[in-house]
């Protein structure tokens, strides 16, 4: 069953129950900032930055040194045990921060995590109802030409660009839910959303630096 | 959490203001407590210095 069919509802619950029992693993391989991230990052301050979708906390540390105050959220539980606080557990479609709160929020390799196509509109809308004024954002996705998918292509934009990506560790394997963009279909999310702004593609993922319109 | 994260949280679903109730506080610190919306009659827990946000719907 696709994330669309069901409302998405249980594809999320599994998906959180797999990074609820992989969080630990996860976080002995993922400790460090992406490159693209420092770079938007990098030369900016402010008062408070928002990593939406924190995961263990990779990119908190980098925004601590620039921000005044940088808080964390995700909806795995273990995950954000993980994170050095502030952090919140909450789900990005209802964001659990005030309006335009935000100088900056960061929401990388988690927007297609989510199952469905409105959920990922409403994560979108959220971040521009947080972010102030003069705030942007940094969005990313996975893109479908990630060496990852070579082989899989054919099948991924046959399904709707509905994917599951196994995770393995020993003896353990779970999968978790994708929904894999091309650039058309994460231009398209974006000019959907209260968001605007270009994106690139780098290193197998599309970026996007994002403000509130108008 | 500290207090003052309370300045910039509020309700996931109507976006109102929370109420804490700090049931144990260390170094001046919530570790364990509720964030309760009035409007929306939900109350959310403060588990181990984590606000759990998620939306009842969601849980």
């Amino acid at each position: 069953m696709t994330g669309d069919e069901d409302g998405g509802s249980d594809e999320k619950a599994r998906l959180r129950e797999t990074f609820d029992a992989i969080a630990s693993s996860f976080d002995e391989t993922r400790n460090q900032p992406w490159d693209d991230v420092a770079e938007f990052v990098d030369g900016r301050e402010g008062g408070v930055a928002l990593d939406l979708g924190c995961g263990n906390g990779r990119h908190l540390p980098l925004l601590r040194e620039r921000f005044d105050t940088a808080v964390g959220i995700d909806f795995s539980r273990s995950m954000v045990a993980l994170a050095e606080p502030p952090v919140v557990r909450g789900d990005l479609s209802a964001l659990p921060f005030r309006s335009s709160c935000a100088d900056l929020a960061l929401c990388v390799a988690v927007l297609h995590h989510l199952p469905t196509r409105a959920g990922r509109l409403s994560a979108l809308d959220e971040v521009a109802r947080v972010l102030g004024d003069d705030g942007d954002a940094l969005v990313s996705v996975w893109a479908i030409e990630h060496p990852k998918f070579d082989g899989v292509r054919d099948e991924i934009r046959a399904a709707g660009g509905d994917h599951h990506v196994p995770w393995k560790r020993g003896e353990e394997e779970r999968d978790r839910y994708y929904h894999i963009h091309d650039r058309a279909s994460f231009e398209a999310l974006v000019d959907d959303s209260s968001l605007d702004g270009t994106v690139w593609d780098s290193d197998g993922n599309y970026y996007a630096r994002l403000r509130p319109t108008g | 959490m500290k207090k003052d994260l309370m300045e910039l949280l509020c309700c996931p679903v109507c976006k109102g203001e929370l109420e804490l109730d700090a049931t144990r506080e260390e170094d001046g610190e919530v570790v364990e407590g509720t964030l309760y919306c009035e409007d929306c009659d939900e109350t959310y827990a403060v588990d181990d210095g984590i606000p759990d946000l998620l939306p009842p719907e969601a849980r």
